[in-house]
């Protein structure tokens, strides 16, 4: 099957943004950080003046401050994973982690499109030959216009199932929606599948929200020849 | 201890909320805390508060909005803004619109409250 690259602008453009975001994200972790670390001080600065010690508070404290580098951990372990996703145009990869790490570094975009992601990995493990980078690419776009009309407080989800030839992998939101789909933007849609490889096999939409049905294809299935790599972590 | 001044404190961290509104309790302030503008503008048709401190950038409506909205609807109360280091531009736009001051995230508490008590006077 003809395969081709994300063109390079593009893959650039890409690659910044989720940078941008995720780097912003963990400039917040490390913000709660600094406010969990100045009201422990505080509270310390009371005990010495005078009020008592109140150590359920202080361990509270530890709990929060734990749960929080725990986030960052997270988040920088997903973006290193997506930093090392344009080591290889054809690796193999787990889609269940790639879906992981997508919904992990889409958080903030989510959330300031103040919509819920739901994520339902496929039921068993589903390993695919091809462009991981491209398929967070392809799953990105869709995301990003299931978003763009998507009233508050709706749910996004995500989901996966195997087929013969690799997975069909949906991405859509559900009920009425403010923007309807503009068939001008499928085309980076399909060069990003192009690349993983994969391939559009349905879009609706109407006024109804944008229900993306794709499928990444296993390279392994389709017998290239490739040489295959693995994750550099 | 009476306090000199009521904050609503409003970003769409929740624990940085919690952490500095725990923070100004303990400084004797009282202080309130929100998600978003919208509910922050929720809670101001429902309490007095002497400022807002507000993130630029949230989900729903921007800070720029919310202030514009506060001056309409409270002009009596005064705003603080708080801004990432990307968004200074924003926080500028944020002073012409009659934000009393910005401060760049992290937040520095006894910065904070420096602002707040030479607005009050």
């Amino acid at each position: 099957m003809e395969r081709s690259s994300v063109p390079p602008a593009e893959a650039l453009r890409f690659f910044g943004r989720t940078v941008a975001g995720t780097t912003h994200e963990l400039v917040n972790v490390l913000n709660i950080v600094g406010e969990l670390a100045g009201l422990q001080d505080d509270l310390l600065r009371g005990v010495a003046a005078g009020r008592p010690l109140d150590l359920a508070k202080l361990s509270t404290l530890a709990e929060r401050t734990r749960a929080q580098t725990e986030r960052g951990h997270a988040l920088l372990r997903h973006l290193n994973r997506f930093a090392h996703s344009v080591d290889h145009e054809c690796v193999s990869y787990d889609l269940g982690d790639l879906f992981d790490t997508f919904a992990a570094l889409a958080e903030r975009t989510v959330r300031l499109a103040r919509a819920r992601l739901t994520v339902r990995p496929p039921l068993a493990t589903l390993v695919l030959l091809g462009s991981p980078f491209a398929a967070h690419l392809a799953l990105s776009l869709c995301l990003d216009a299931v978003l763009q009309g998507s009233p508050p407080n709706r749910e996004v989800h995500l989901s996966a199932h195997p087929t013969p030839a690799g997975a069909t992998v949906i991405v859509g939101g559900s009920g009425a929606w403010g923007v309807a789909w503009e068939p001008s933007r499928e085309e980076p849609l399909r060069q990003a599948l192009a690349a993983c490889p994969g391939r559009i096999v349905s879009i609706s939409a109407a006024d109804q929200a944008p229900l993306f049905t794709v499928e990444l294809l296993d390279l392994a299935h389709l017998g290239a020849e490739h040489g295959e790599n693995r994750h550099a972590s | 201890m009476t306090s000199p001044f009521r904050v609503l404190f409003v970003d769409d961290e929740e624990e940085l909320v919690s952490a500095v509104t725990e923070r100004l309790e303990l400084r004797g302030i009282e202080a309130a805390g929100c998600l978003s503008g919208r509910d922050a503008l929720e809670r101001l048709a429902a309490e007095r508060f002497d400022f807002v401190v507000l993130d630029v950038k949230m989900p729903g409506l921007g800070g720029l909005d919310v202030i514009r909205l506060i001056h309409e609807n409270y002009p009596g109360v005064k705003v603080v803004l708080l801004t990432g280091h990307s968004s200074v531009e924003d926080a500028e736009a944020g002073l012409r619109l009659g934000a009393v001051a910005y401060l760049q995230k992290p937040v520095d508490l006894d910065a904070l409250l420096d602002v707040l008590r030479t607005a009050q006077d």
